[in-house]
């Protein structure tokens, strides 16, 4: 039928030589681009933008598409190996990819983070070949309302994230959202909270300031203590993850997937959003939460899962309406402008083997990117051996160029060095600094949401119960939050049972 | 001084600044929120938390009763400061003095003079690594790192 | 002796200075885009780079600096030394409007604009499906039903000035519902969202794909010759729109005459190559060139245009 045809019309365009050529060159880009902490697939791609001018679009796509989905992969690597996010997206994954790697196990978290990217990976293509067009028109039915719901929800899973005190979480998580607001208004086109200083106009870096919050920070904590030898010592089992890991981690990949999908295609939304809600819904179904944050390998699983599937379903609104769902998809929809091709619903229509030819060469990066990944698993363990004082000037160096060229920026560099300082303290003082992270990104999508839906009701608040998806995510949340904070209630009526029964 | 006692005033500045900073940009009402809304809720949310965690500090069991002291106690943070400082001066100068020079100076003075490495390691190592990352910035990813005033 | 040392001294240190004033250009051009990258601005400006490398035989390399409407780009130029190795492709209303509303690093004085090689374009744009086929019914609506929402790619932008204007010439009140960029206000059209949108050029491919239709053009005075059925201000009887923004290659103020007018040549050679066109034309932008000191000189009268408008508004004392 119609599919197959249109799957076989991709085939043949994917295993054209020159395809696979620049699908792998996109996909080895991405993967180092991903590595290097801080330098991300925008900055990439427009840079190599201009070597796309005199190829023709379907390839152009490739590569570009294979450095964006190349980059999920990579990304990962320095989250587990240093606790240094590579990619904003990797930010959870640190949290219990890195204690792995400090137990000997930086193989196993490597090798369930490739896996399980393919696993979503190939899930997203597929998604993208049967559920395109529907799906993104359900993307578009997404207006304020919808989002500010969204957002709340995503506050409410942030609780999920706090593994010592509730209270201290919560306030990081008002700080985060605080730290959203710097920069310009939406709104207003005014500057807050800038002090002046234009280089913050476009608000702090998420970059600069994940990396400062986790990794300079663990280095500054690092250098205190006495470390001889290698962050990891002689307990490297295996490389690969067994049986048991297996059995955990299946199904957290496959919930990320399905998570990530659906957040990627969303315009705005994106991956860190799906990484993070993908890691609070595992924490929050598991029997055994209290084993997140110390190395559990879902923690791992699911919001790598997540991650490479928003990746991929990024793809849709731009390929089938042509609407950027984020800043990647903008430079492909310049890029297929320099092409001569308009983006839109007629798109897939006038050009069939660039849709068809895309999707399916999407399938193939995510076979090379595994091909890929796997083997330098091995390299990555063994320099995890080499003695902390010569590793992790070399970090702190990678770490600082890494951060300076996203903007070719100082202000990027003291941004990175003063939330590392304020890492430092935070977790002397035990403040976790991931729910601050997430406040951070949802910060500026929910309150933009929240101030363009009350100027569309006129100031009535009832916009956002009265459309019926933006009611649901309310709806949701108010639940996720009741079944957060009820468990403790309970604890604290038996405990004041208790001692009425022991007074009386 | 108790460290959540003294955490927690820290906060509550914080919070307090951002209300300050918040009143200045505007509230607005509920239904038509102006720019400094959502940063004075959240103001007086960090506050409200800060003011918890203060009193959360003067129950009975031991995680309350840490001194902002202990905190320190048998670390070497001079090495933090030292780092700090050396990062600092690092990107002060990294535009001016260009990639090569600050990238070499601050590799080698943290390996030689803070770790204690060997001549060796500390020349042989930041070399190689700083060629190769220039070599892949520059080939690879062209992209262009500072050149200094000297040159280079 | 010694004069004579110095005589040859003196020709030797002119001779020197004369190599290197005339070996300019000796070494890489670093050329700043004020947007991010695969946007309209980008692409033309990436466009204008490989053909003036060419002709200058050095290497031009681009570097986006986005954010904040372009001006921590323009912020950044005025810090560069004005010897023609540091340029940047911003736009007008960056340099001449957003100083009115907000303390910046830099004014208008700290340019020298080389030239202007087309200008932004904006319009009202509705969806394809909405009742309103011609501008009159649009306005008709409007009048019976004042407080229609539209989006726009932010506050103050040309495209939501010219918005603006057209409201206020037909006695019009519109809800504008900021966006950030020109995509997310497409989607939030797209999404039935918003009634219309202040259309900023992007809208124009959702155009050609019957998605969105455009009611009327704004900071054009005659209809566009390629899509001759969309009206203009001037035929519905009302003033001219704000003052059209334009793409400009810009460098530091002070930079000298003889290096300027080399950059001035190269670029103008570049915006007239056929490839050029063709790709403005897929913009649908006016190719139009107009010399860095028309450009400056035009400066006063827009500021003050935008002066009045921002006091009504009640933006400005």
């Amino acid at each position: 039928m119609q599919l197959i045809d249109n799957v076989l019309t991709g085939f043949t365009v994917a295993f054209q030589w020159h395809n696979l050529l620049f699908c792998f060159v996109g996909c080895f880009i991405g993967t180092l681009i991903g590595v290097l902490p801080g330098l991300g697939p925008v900055g990439a791609m427009s840079i190599l933008l201009p070597v796309t001018f005199g190829i023709s679009p379907v390839t152009a796509i490739i590569m570009l598409a294979g450095i964006y989905y190349g980059a999920q992969y990579g990304g990962s690597t320095t989250s587990i190996l240093v606790g240094i996010p590579g990619e904003a997206a990797s930010v959870v994954t640190t949290l219990d990819g890195h204690q792995m790697a400090l137990q000997g196990r930086a193989g196993p978290a490597l090798s369930i983070s490739a896996f399980g990217s393919f696993i979503a990976g190939t899930i997203g293509v597929l998604g993208l070949m049967l559920l395109a067009p529907p799906l993104a028109k359900v993307a578009l039915s997404f207006g304020p309302p919808e989002y500010f719901a969204l957002m709340i929800m995503g506050l409410v899973i942030l609780t999920y994230l706090a593994q010592k005190s509730m209270v201290k979480s919560l306030m990081m998580a008002g700080v985060g959202l605080i730290l959203g607001i710097v920069g310009l208004d939406t709104m207003t086109g005014l500057p807050r909270f800038t002090f002046g200083v234009s280089d913050l106009f476009d608000g702090v870096g998420i970059a600069p300031l994940s990396m400062g919050l986790f990794g300079i920070s663990e280095i500054l904590l690092n250098v205190e203590q006495t470390i001889k030898q290698g962050v990891v010592v002689d307990r490297v089992k295996n490389l690969l993850p067994n049986s048991a890991d297996w059995k955990a981690a299946y199904k957290p990949i496959f919930r990320g997937s399905l998570s990530g999908f659906f957040l990627g295609i969303l315009p705005g939304g994106g991956a860190i959003l799906a990484s993070f809600i993908a890691y609070g819904t595992e924490k929050k179904i598991s029997r055994t939460p209290e084993r997140f944050g110390h190395g559990a390998i879902e923690g791992v699983a699911a919001p790598e899962a997540a991650n490479n599937a928003a990746a991929q379903a990024a793809f849709i609104p731009l390929l089938t309406l042509g609407v950027p769902a984020n800043a990647v998809m903008g430079i492909l929809l310049g890029a297929l402008m320099i092409h001569g091709i308009t983006p839109g619903p007629m798109m897939i229509e006038k050009n069939p083997e660039l849709f068809w030819g895309t999707v399916t060469s999407m399938y193939l990066g995510n076979i090379m990117l595994l091909v890929l990944n796997l083997p330098l698993i091995g390299l990555w363990v063994k320099l995890l051996k080499v003695q902390y004082a010569v590793l992790f000037p070399l970090i702190l160096f990678i770490a600082l160029i890494g951060a300076y060229v996203i903007n070719s920026s100082e202000m990027d560099l003291y941004i990175m060095l003063g939330f590392g300082v304020v890492g430092y303290l935070m977790r002397k003082f035990e403040y976790e600094p991931a729910p601050l992270v997430l406040a951070f990104v949802l910060s500026p999508i929910l309150e933009d949401a929240m101030r363009q839906s009350l100027i569309i009701s006129g100031g009535s608040l009832s916009i956002f119960v009265t459309r019926p998806i933006s009611a649901t995510f309310l709806f949701l949340a108010v639940l996720l939050l009741a079944s957060a904070l009820l468990p403790s209630i309970r604890a604290k009526r038996s405990t004041l049972v208790a001692a009425a029964d022991e007074n009386a | 001084m108790n460290a959540e006692r003294i955490g927690s005033l820290v906060w509550m500045l914080f919070g307090v600044a951002t209300i300050y900073g918040s009143l200045d940009l505007g509230l607005g009402e509920l239904g038509q929120p102006g720019s400094g809304f959502l940063a004075c809720v959240a103001g007086c949310f960090v506050i409200l938390m800060a003011v918890i965690i203060f009193m959360q500090s003067y129950r009975g069991d031991q995680a309350a009763k840490v001194r902002v002291a202990e905190l320190w106690v048998g670390v070497k943070w001079q090495r933090t400061i030292a780092i700090t400082v050396l990062i600092a001066l690092f990107i002060s100068v990294f535009e001016l003095l260009g990639f090569f020079l600050c990238s070499f100076a601050l590799l080698v003075v943290i390996m030689k003079w803070l770790e204690g490495l060997s001549w060796k390691v500390s020349i042989f190592v930041p070399a190689i690594t700083i060629l190769g990352t220039f070599l892949l910035f520059k080939t690879v990813l062209k992209i262009s790192l500072p050149v200094g005033v000297l040159g280079f | 002796m010694l004069k004579n040392i110095c005589k040859v001294a003196l020709w030797l240190s002119t001779f020197v200075v004369v190599i290197c004033r005339a070996a300019y250009p000796d070494h890489t051009i670093t050329l700043y885009v004020a947007f991010s990258a695969g946007g309209t601005t980008d692409v033309t400006a990436r466009a204008l780079a490989e053909s003036v490398e060419k002709t200058l035989g050095v290497p031009i390399a681009v570097e986006n600096k986005g954010g904040g409407g372009a001006t921590v780009a323009n912020g950044l130029l005025a810090t560069k030394k004005p010897d023609g190795y540091t340029l940047l492709v911003s736009s007008t209303g960056s340099i001449t409007v957003r100083p009115l509303l907000v303390k910046l690093a830099y004014s208008p004085k700290d340019f020298r604009v080389l030239m202007q090689y087309t200008s932004y374009i904006g319009g009202l744009v509705v969806r394809n499906d909405a009742p309103w086929k011609t501008v009159q019914e649009f306005i008709a609506y409007a009048k019976a039903h004042p407080g229609m929402t539209y989006s726009s790619s932010g506050p103050h932008t040309q495209q939501q000035v010219g918005v603006e204007s057209f409201a206020q010439c037909n006695g019009l009140t519109f809800k504008h519902v900021p966006n950030k960029g020109g995509s997310g206000a497409n989607t939030a059209l797209m999404g039935g969202h918003v009634d219309f949108i202040a259309g900023s050029g992007s809208h124009l491919p959702y155009v050609e794909q019957e998605q969105f239709r455009e009611l009327i053009s704004f900071h054009r005075d005659d209809r566009d010759p390629s899509r001759p059925d969309i009206p203009v201000m001037k035929d519905i009887g009302c003033p001219p729109t704000n003052p059209p923004n334009g793409m400009l290659v810009i460098a530091p103020a002070g930079l000298p005459d003889d290096i300027a007018e080399k950059l001035t040549a190269a670029f103008k050679q570049a915006s007239e190559t056929p490839e050029f066109k063709k790709l403005l034309a897929k913009y649908n932008l006016p190719d139009e060139y107009i010399s860095g000191a028309d450009v400056m000189k035009g400066f006063p009268a827009e500021i003050a245009w935008y002066r009045k408008y921002f006091t009504n508004m009640g933006l400005l004392k």
